[in-house]
Parts: C-alpha cells; sequence; structure tokens
C-alpha cells in the first residue's frame, strides 16, 4: 500500500564501510503516512539504510532523497525533517533523564512540556525524571530515547531495532505511538527482529539480505 | 551559533558539577606534578622559582589533555555525537561550547595552579590580572586547537595517546610564549604589551576561527 508523496527515494546506493559494502546497490522507497518494516539477518545493512536515510552516513554509487532532499549534498538539511533512534541511547548517563529531555528540547528547539508528555506516554514519569540516566536500566533508557525521537517535528521517524530492551509494556506503547504518528500523516521505518509483532502494524515490508533490500 | 554554544557549555559544566572530575581527579594529578618538581628541585629552591613559569605551562598543557578527553569522551558515551550532528544544532556553536566550557574548567584548575606554585616554590607575584590574563589567553589557545583535535580522535580506540601526539606540537608556540610571557611579568620587566603575549592573543584567534570553520567537517567524518 503506497500513500501520497514519496518521502524516502534511494537507489541503486552503494555504502562502503572500512571497504566492505555494507549496502550494494539498494534500492528502497518510503512514501507519506505508512509504516514500513525492515527485516533481516545481523549484519544484512538494516542499520547502514537507516543511517543513510537519517543523513548520518554517505554513500559512493546511487542516488538517495529524503523529502526531495539530495543526500549527497545536503545532509544535515535531510537531519532537520527526520527522528532517529539506534542502538545507543544518544542520553548523557550522568545528567537526569529531566536535565535529558530539557536538553534535548533546547537542541530541537521544541517545548518542553511536549517531551515531557511524551516521556509519560512511555511510562516515565514522577520519580524516575530525577534519576540519573546513568542508574536507568536498558528498558527504561529506550523508552526515554523512543519519547525524545517521537517528541520530535519531524516528518520520517527511523527506529532502529525499537523493541529491543523494551519489556511487553513498552513494545505495546511503542505501538501505539508509531500507529498514532502514521495516523498524523507521517512515516516510520522499523528494522526490527520482531518479525511477527510489527507485521500486522506495517504497510509494506521489506527483507535485507549481504547489503540488498527485496520488496515484499 | 551562539544558541548552541549556551545549551552545549551549560550542559557540559552541569556534568562536570555533578561528577567533578576536573576538582577530583584532574586538580589531584596537577597538585602531584607541582610536589614532584618541588621534591625534585628540593636542592634548589632559586631554580624552583626561575623554571615555575615553564612548570606552570606544562601543567596547564597536560590537564587540558585530560580536561579534553574527559570533555569528548562525554559526546563518545552512548552515541551522543550523533545526536548533536542529528539535532542539527550549529556546529560552530557546539565548537565555541565546548571551548568555553573546558575553559571555566581550567580557569578553576588555574587559580589553584597559581597558589601551588606560589605555596610550593615561593614564586612572588605582583601583577596579578596581567598574569591572569595570559593565562586565560594561552589556555585560551590551547583549547582552540584542542577541541577540534579532541572530536577528530574522539572515536578512535587510541584517542588517549593519538590526541597528545597531534595537540603537543601544534601548540608548542603557546607553551613557548606562555613561558617568556609570564618570566616577563613576573620579573615586572613587561605587562600586556609583552609581543609574547601578542603573540597568544594572535594563536588563539587564529585557532579560534579555524576551528568555527571547520568544526562542522570534523563532526561529519
Amino acid at each position: 500500500m503506497k500513500h501520497g508523496r514519496q518521502v524516502v527515494k534511494v537507489e541503486e546506493v552503494t555504502v562502503l564501510l572500512g571497504g566492505f559494502p555494507a549496502l550494494a546497490r539498494c534500492s528502497f522507497d518510503v512514501y507519506e503516512g505508512e509504516i514500513v518494516l525492515i527485516a533481516g539477518s545481523n549484519g544484512s545493512g538494516k542499520t547502514t539504510l537507516l543511517k543513510l536515510c537519517a543523513g548520518v552516513c554517505g554513500f559512493r554509487d546511487g542516488a538517495a532523497k529524503v523529502f526531495g532532499i539530495d543526500l549527497r549534498h545536503s545532509r544535515s538539511e535531510v537531519r532537520r525533517h527526520v527522528g532517529y533512534v539506534g542502538h545507543a541511547s544518544l542520553l548523557y548517563n550522568e545528567l537526569t533523564v529531566t536535565e535529558n529531555l530539557k536538553f534535548i528540547a533546547s537542541c530541537l528547539d521544541i517545548p518542553q512540556d511536549k517531551a515531557f508528555s511524551y516521556a509519560k506516554e512511555f511510562g516515565i514519569s514522577g520519580a524516575l525524571l530525577s534519576q540519573l540516566v546513568g542508574t536507568l536500566s536498558a528498558g527504561q533508557r529506550k523508552r526515554v530515547s523512543l519519547a525524545s525521537a517521537f517528541s520530535r517535528e519531524c516528518e520520517l521517524l527511523l527506529l532502529d531495532e525499537p523493541h529491543a530492551s523494551l519489556d511487553q509494556d513498552g513494545k505495546e506503547l511503542l505501538e501505539i505511538a508509531s500507529v498514532r504518528f502514521k495516523e498524523l500523516g507521517k512515516s516510520v521505518v522499523v528494522a526490527s527482529h520482531e518479525f511477527e509483532r510489527m507485521l500486522i502494524l506495517s504497510d509494506r515490508r521489506y527483507r535485507m539480505d549481504s547489503g540488498q533490500v527485496f520488496s515484499e | 551559533m551562539l544558541k548552541a554554544a549556551k545549551v552545549i557549555a551549560l550542559k557540559d559544566l552541569r556534568i562536570e558539577l555533578r561528577s567533578r572530575v576536573v576538582l577530583n581527579q584532574i586538580l589531584p594529578f596537577v597538585v602531584v606534578v607541582l610536589i614532584i618538581f618541588a621534591f625534585a628541585f628540593s636542592k634548589y629552591p632559586t631554580l624552583l622559582v626561575t623554571v615555575a613559569p615553564g612548570l606552570y605551562w606544562v601543567a596547564t598543557l597536560f590537564s587540558s589533555l585530560l580536561a579534553l578527553q574527559r570533555s569528548f569522551s562525554l559526546e563518545t558515551e552512548n552515541g551522543a555525537k550523533d545526536a548533536l550532528i542529528l539535532y542539527g544544532l550549529d556546529p560552530a556553536g557546539i565548537y565555541v561550547g565546548k571551548v568555553f566550557a573546558v575553559l571555566v574548567e581550567m580557569v578553576v584548575l588555574e587559580v589553584f595552579l597559581t597558589l601551588g606554585i606560589v605555596l610550593l616554590y615561593s614564586v612572588h607575584l605582583h601583577e596579578l590580572v596581567d598574569l591572569a590574563f595570559t593565562g586565560l589567553i594561552g589556555t585560551l589557545g590551547i583549547l582552540a586547537v584542542g577541541v577540534t583535535f579532541s572530536a577528530m580522535t574522539s572515536a578512535s580506540k587510541a584517542k588517549e595517546t593519538i590526541l597528545p601526539l597531534l595537540l603537543l606540537p601544534v601548540v608548542a608556540p603557546v607553551l613557548l610564549s606562555g613561558t617568556k610571557a609570564w618570566e616577563n611579568e613576573i620579573a615586572g620587566k613587561a605587562g600586556l604589551g609583552d609581543p609574547w603575549v601578542g603573540l597568544l592573543i594572535l594563536f588563539a584567534a587564529a585557532f579560534l576561527s579555524l576551528g568555527t570553520l571547520t568544526f562542522g567537517s570534523v563532526l561529519e567524518e
């Protein structure tokens, strides 16, 4: 199912990491208002593809555009429209949850209330807010990362293994937030091992193997 | 740029206030360095007075290395450096914020360092304002280079050794000019009009400009 305008267009892209082709002539697209699932084994290139779309990593051959912006020339412009949650939490261990959320809100120029309301939605509230991030469990850190990514005023969310470390409750909250995000006409790309979980929610699915993408 | 600089500087200083790495780890290192030299030259107290300006700048340089490494280890932990790129903060602002935060930490350290030199080496300081200005501008020069190099080496596994190898040769002019300027100021021969102070100002201005212009490319690598 394809909706509206094309948000991501990756054509025949090759990304080399240390001489190794992490993406090999890979083509991939995402449309407005859809949830796209990417499945694949470890090392298949899922993370590299998401980082490419987030404007974090460059590429060698091919063409890639996000919101019509050429990733070869304007990666920093693309980043303004994209939220990304990766394996790392992107948080500071020696700041409290509140301080981290305030810092992120200041960086992104979004109201602090918005960041806190998403944190509450992901079950981060009360005493947890004044706890140092370094003392949180991996699942709690993931919840804070997800809350900060969802609170961005972005049109495209790239979630790399978002279910990792989350408990059942956390996974359900993530799915509710993803569906709500999609209902706003925004797009979500999820790279996940929890294929069965995301299958029902996703509009389209891709499978990755050896740096190549196959549509399902 | 200033908004990004403020956000980064406040964040770094808040983390330092909580962790107190500068006060609890780097300051003891500086004190130990001063004491070791005091023991080494204990038979020649006049020599200690003579070499005190050089020791001050060597201690400042080494403690700057530790403070810079600490500053960027915060960003490599949990991939926070990627977050700064993703948030779309002005790279020049990130650079200025980092320089400012480490400068504040170094100023605190240098107050203790100066006290140590007075107490342990019996150096009489007269032109305190001149000495403080020279210390500040020299440290700014070291950090102007150091923040760029720390960002470049922060992802390397051998960052602890690569950073000194890169930084020390480049900031050698600061060590030389700072030492000469302090010698002259302690001897009451020259003030802020000293050409060595001029060289420190030129060095800091040149590398601050270069760092502000190039930090975006450094972060992207």
